[in-house]
């Protein structure tokens, strides 16, 4: 835990709305209302959720080390 | 020929009060178009017992979400029998204020409803204030016009290949301003749903509108999702609109949420809290 939540991590959420984030272990789940969003509220949370991957993905490249995940295919591409 | 765009039905139903207004006179050709319009919204709507079983019922709460927005959320139905109350309640919201309308718990919106609320939504754009509308993606439409009635998806006289709500034609706009794909089309599995704590009492009924997108390895997508809690009469129907990270990598499961009084029974019950050295603002939060 306290590997994935450095302080570049620590200092994102700090300093963003408070989204409830949950990890399943492969997939991170993030949303703010027990309701649909609107379209406005969809653009914040998809600008937040851009902001936390570029975070998460210069954290792989500087060798955050987990497991290979073998995702099949993911939400929505399941009919 | 806008009744018409609406659909027959409207231009049926104004025709035929014309008509009676001419040869009967004003009052009962309105009262006889009237009684009409009820019959006809009555057969049209093929969910008789849903209006007449939560007529008298309160269908509309309004929720002050304490960041400024305003969510009422619409039950059962809204048409002109009970539109006045959905109008009490917006009338008691200032023109400045951010409302959502959400209509995930009603099986039907007339063309009325939808009219009277873009009246309001000029009148709240006029003054610094927004009204969107949420819920209306999954009923089916007669004809095209933006202001057609919203009918459950089971009656018969709806298009198969429906036109994109105001909502999906901006969730597709954003979706190529940042490149991304967006899909309106519903979906029914998703993989890992139950996994997460959120989830994991609920059973998911369908997903529908996708962006979909991608930081180097980790994909994105965001979408809404219908889901229930329960089963029987203690079914719970319950909507969210979510953004899902694929992760190329494990990482601890983890729930990251505002510290509620409720997190310290999660603590008796198994859950563990982390603390982290150092940041006190991001301890107090979370």
């Amino acid at each position: 835990m306290r590997r994935l939540f450095d302080d570049r991590i620590i200092q994102f959420f700090e300093g963003n709305p408070l989204y409830h984030i949950e990890s399943n272990g492969k997939q991170l789940l993030i949303f703010e209302k027990d309701r649909l969003a609107n379209v406005s509220e969809y653009k914040i949370m998809v600008s937040f959720a851009l902001r936390l991957a570029q975070l998460l993905q210069q954290k792989i490249n500087n060798g955050y080390v987990g497991t290979q995940t073998t995702n099949g295919p993911s939400m929505g591409e399941h009919r | 020929m806008h009744r018409y765009r609406i659909g027959g039905q409207q231009l049926l139903k104004f025709s035929i009060t014309i008509v009676l207004t001419i040869f009967l006179g004003l009052i009962k050709g309105i009262a006889l178009g009237m009684f009409i319009t009820i019959i006809a919204h009555l057969f049209s709507v093929k969910k008789v017992d849903i209006i007449l079983r939560n007529l008298l019922k309160t269908n509309i709460l309004m929720i002050d979400e304490l960041d400024g927005t305003y969510l009422i959320s619409v039950r059962y139905f809204s048409n002109f029998f009970n539109f006045n109350r959905l109008k009490a309640r917006l009338d008691t919201v200032p023109y400045s204020a951010k409302v959502v309308v959400d209509f995930s718990l009603a099986d039907f919106v007339d063309h009325s409803t939808l009219e009277h609320l873009n009246e309001y939504s000029e009148n709240f754009d006029r003054n610094g204030g927004e009204i969107s509308i949420i819920g209306i993606d999954n009923l089916a439409v007669p004809t095209n016009h933006p202001l057609s009635p919203m009918r459950p998806v089971a009656s018969k006289k709806v298009k198969k290949i429906k036109p994109l709500t105001k909502r999906q034609e901006q969730l597709k706009q954003y979706g190529e301003d940042l490149g991304w794909f967006y899909e309106a089309q519903e979906f029914r599995t998703i993989q890992g749903f139950n996994d997460f704590g959120y989830f994991r009492t609920g059973t998911l009924d369908r997903g529908r509108n996708s962006l979909k997108g991608s930081v180097g390895p980790l994909k994105l997508r965001a979408c809404d999702l219908d889901f229930h809690e329960g089963e029987f009469i203690a079914k719970e129907p319950k909507h969210a609109g979510v953004v899902v990270i694929d992760l190329p990598v494990e990482v601890p499961e983890f729930i990251l949420d505002k510290e509620r009084l409720l997190d310290r029974v999660g603590q008796l019950a198994g859950f563990r809290e982390v603390n982290f050295k150092g940041p006190p603002d991001f301890n107090r939060r979370f």
